[in-house]
């Protein structure tokens, strides 16, 4: 039997009709093939501030020598760490290689055929893609107003629902659900499911009312909170996030984590991130003041913008997303396309250095002339 | 609108002529309980004995061949697998080359063209060491020609959503009163037929309708490729033409195969009430009718960020290639094909998908050989023959080796028409057959 054929009848249907996620090529590459000079990546929300001091010097002094070594397979001191920090037990953390793991592990833990998870269809792709190459249902609630909608997610609960993925806030609208929203939320789930709430961008948030959801894992059993280390902590590289849940609900989880995954610089390093405040405080000021620039700037260009919380914001541009998304980076400028968010037209910037969003407005202007 | 799923069932048969019988009875009777009716079953059924007895002449004997009939409600799809790397692949052009140049004649029809005529669709497709040979015959539909022109007076909020049976019969109305003929998708002739190609997730269609559930407008699409969506419309009723409701459909077209497998949408014939702004112009191409030529401009947007790419493109297409994308802003490194004297092929392969309802033939190159000018010829003369006017050629820059096909094709009057962006495994170029143009 040829590999063509054994492929064809081993490979799950919900596999084959997976399209594989294409991530964008290195730069050197990238400023080639668009013939540019420089490239400013405004596409991953990542910190522009890079890692907090604390954190840089960690990696300077991790000894070469150790990467022969396996790392902690369960990431012991940074669960210490977490737990201090949070008022909790190292046995309520689980640590993965960056959020994105974690969220496979939770799916794999709760879900069998049959079963669904239920999301938002325009939010963080991964639950969803996640669910569908695993052969569960993706099913998936719309925003209202570009919010996460309570009633809307509710009605698509059903006996075979396992989870409720929550990014709040959201990416990429930056929308978020208050305390009372969000309690009134868990009461109506009334423990019947998994909430996941990922809060990716929760270091971000000033706004007193948003919803720390690791102070509320003691009242709900079936709450189980994502974070990482990769947007304002600048460990994007490293790959590292976590998940905060009751304890018997990490023993669960854990069955089907694969440890050792996490690598040794990047545990240091989110040890000695967390005691970093100052490096929260200056990311948020840069975020603040990019914010502030562009926003003024799309006023002034009439263009609809959304902004939220989180280091990114949207624009809703009068050409094709795609269109401009290679213009720009004829100019140097990497933006993210909306349309794979199912918001046609978008653009997301990740905020960064006022020079750079000047550049970014300068290069919007030609390209929409 | 509730969705069907589609019946199959497989025979693995072999190249052995002795099981001709057990093969067609096979087509026969899945057709048949798959709903095709008697007449549509026989024509089919003969195609698959034209083709049965050509592979058995050309398969090596007791080699295994696959065999699936799938049932869509609309049409019964017969699809022939095979391996092919132990026999000469040349068996499997569409027209068989004797002679050269000027001499050039097709002296034998193969079973395949026969097979071509007497079905809805015929293709062949090739895929590393496999062929895949497809037949579809669609089931008889009655067709609708006169709908009543209505003015209805639309209120409340409009909204955008997938269409059901009542919807799918308004919005064929709406737009075959409203809009020229060409504008419409063949299939608007045979509202049942679009019905059921819905049920059948083939088809989509997506309308607008207001608060009392008039439709307003619409939109359809289907997947022309593996990669690609082709849509018609938007559709809009005269009294809200300068509403937001094509920007809607868009949108929601958009949304819909925005997170699947698709590179991109593409129409080719939009209607006037396309956000032109939202697309990009490929280029364009030419329909002929029975002689008369009409150019239609081809529209696309593409649905994910280009990650840029290195072309080896054939030195006679080089410019055309350079400058369509510098005009869609792609990221391409471009380098020439340079052949450097290795030993080629002596025959060239070519397949071809044969869309007889729309009058088009497409051809792809499956193997370069020296005989690819005479091979193109045979073709479009067969083609001709049989009343195709609409030939076109479609070149995977993807693999460097189909690049060698272009200076024949050029020779034989086709002319790169438009680029698609990663339509392939890279970027597509469409050839058009155009005799007697420059370009």
């Amino acid at each position: 039997m040829s590999s063509f054929w054994r492929l064809e009848h081993l490979l799950p249907e919900y596999v084959k009709n997976f399209e594989a996620y294409t991530p964008s090529r290195p730069d050197r590459e990238l400023m080639k093939l668009y013939g540019c000079s420089s490239l400013h990546r405004l596409n991953n929300n990542e910190n522009p501030l890079g890692p907090s001091s604390e954190a840089q010097k960690a990696i300077l002094a991790f000894e070469s020598s150790k990467a022969a070594i396996y790392p902690s397979g369960d990431s012991y001191y940074l669960r210490l760490k977490l737990a201090e920090k949070f008022d909790k037990t190292p046995d309520q953390f689980l640590v993965g290689n960056g959020a994105n793991e974690v969220i496979t592990f939770a799916i794999k833990a709760f879900c069998e055929q049959g079963d669904n998870v239920v999301t938002a269809d325009k939010t963080f792709a991964v639950y969803e893609w996640v669910a569908k190459f695993s052969g569960y249902e993706a099913k998936l609630a719309p925003l209202t107003n570009f919010e996460f909608d309570e009633q809307r997610l509710l009605d698509l609960i059903d006996n075979r629902t396992k989870i409720v993925f929550i990014c709040n806030p959201n990416n990429p609208t930056g929308s978020f659900w208050n305390i009372t929203r969000f309690r009134s939320f868990m009461e109506a789930i009334d423990g019947e499911k998994i909430v996941i709430v990922d809060e990716a961008y929760a270091e971000f948030v000033e706004d007193g009312t948003f919803p720390n959801c690791l102070d509320l894992i003691e009242e709900y059993d079936n709450l189980v909170v994502f974070r990482t280390f990769s947007k304002m902590y600048g460990l994007a590289g490293l790959r590292i996030g976590y998940l905060c849940a009751q304890e018997a609900m990490v023993d669960a989880i854990k069955k089907t984590c694969v440890v050792y995954s996490v690598n040794s610089i990047a545990q240091i390093a989110a040890v000695s991130s967390l005691d970093s405040d100052e490096h929260i405080f200056r990311t948020r000021k840069l975020v603040h003041e990019s914010k502030s620039f562009l926003t003024q700037h799309f006023n002034e260009l009439s263009l609809d913008y959304v902004s939220g919380e989180g280091n990114f914001l949207m624009v809703k541009l009068p050409i094709s997303d795609t269109l401009a998304y290679r213009k720009l980076m004829t100019r140097g400028l990497m933006v993210r396309t909306m349309s794979g968010f199912r918001f046609p037209g978008f653009i997301r910037i990740s905020l960064s250095h006022l020079p750079i969003m000047e550049e970014l407005v300068d290069g919007l202007k030609k390209i929409l002339k | 609108m509730k969705k069907v799923c589609s019946d199959k069932v497989e025979l693995v048969t072999f190249s052995d002529l002795a099981l001709l019988r057990v093969t067609t009875s096979f087509v026969e009777s899945s057709a048949l309980a798959f709903g095709l009716g008697p007449d549509e079953t026989i024509q089919l059924t003969l195609a698959v004995e034209e083709i049965f007895a050509h592979l058995c002449k050309t398969v090596p004997h007791k080699d295994p061949i696959w065999l699936n009939v799938a049932g869509r409600g609309y049409e019964v799809e017969t699809e022939f697998i095979f391996s092919c790397h132990e026999f000469d692949l040349r068996v499997f052009n569409l027209a068989c080359v004797q002679g050269h140049g000027e001499d050039l004649e097709c002296t034998d029809e193969t079973g395949m063209m026969i097979a071509s005529r007497m079905v809805d669709s015929f293709s062949l497709e090739h895929s590393k060491s496999k062929l895949k040979l497809k037949l579809i015959k669609e089931k008889f539909y009655p067709e609708i020609e006169q709908y009543k022109e209505t003015c209805p007076d639309y209120s409340g909020e409009i909204n955008v959503r997938e269409a059901d049976i009542d919807e799918i019969k308004d919005l064929i109305g709406l737009a075959s009163v409203n809009y020229p003929k060409i504008n419409l998708p063949e299939c608007f002739r045979y509202p049942g037929k679009v019905i059921d190609m819905a049920a059948y997730g083939y088809y989509h269609v997506v309308v607008a309708v207001d608060h009392s559930g008039m439709v307003a407008g619409g939109i359809t699409w289907r997947w022309e490729s593996e990669h690609l969506v082709t849509f018609r419309g938007p559709f809009v009723t005269p009294a809200l033409k300068s509403s937001q409701i094509p920007d809607r459909l868009i949108e929601h077209l958009i949304e819909q195969t925005a997170r699947t497998k698709a590179i991109g949408v593409i129409c080719s014939w939009p209607t006037s009430d396309l956000p032109g702004s939202l697309f990009e112009e490929l280029g364009s191409q030419y329909f002929m009718n029975q002689g008369q030529k009409t150019e239609v401009k081809a529209y696309f947007r593409q649905l994910n960020e280009d990650p840029g790419n290195t072309l080896v493109v054939h030195s006679c297409i080089v410019e055309f290639v350079k400058k369509k994308t510098q005009e869609l802003f792609l990221g391409r490194q471009i380098e020439t094909l340079i052949y450097t004297g290795e030993s080629r092929f002596r025959h060239s392969v070519i397949s071809a998908k044969i869309l007889r309802s729309s009058d088009r033939a497409i051809l792809r190159p499956v193997i370069y050989g020296d005989d690819a000018t005479d091979n193109l010829m045979a073709h479009v003369r067969l083609l001709n023959n049989d009343g195709i006017e609409n030939i076109f050629f479609e070149m995977d820059l993807g693999f460097s080796q189909y690049g060698m096909f272009a200076p024949s094709l050029i020779e034989c009057s086709f002319k790169p028409r438009f680029l698609i962006p990663l339509a392939g495994k890279s970027d597509i170029v469409v050839f058009q057959y155009l005799p007697g143009e420059t370009n």
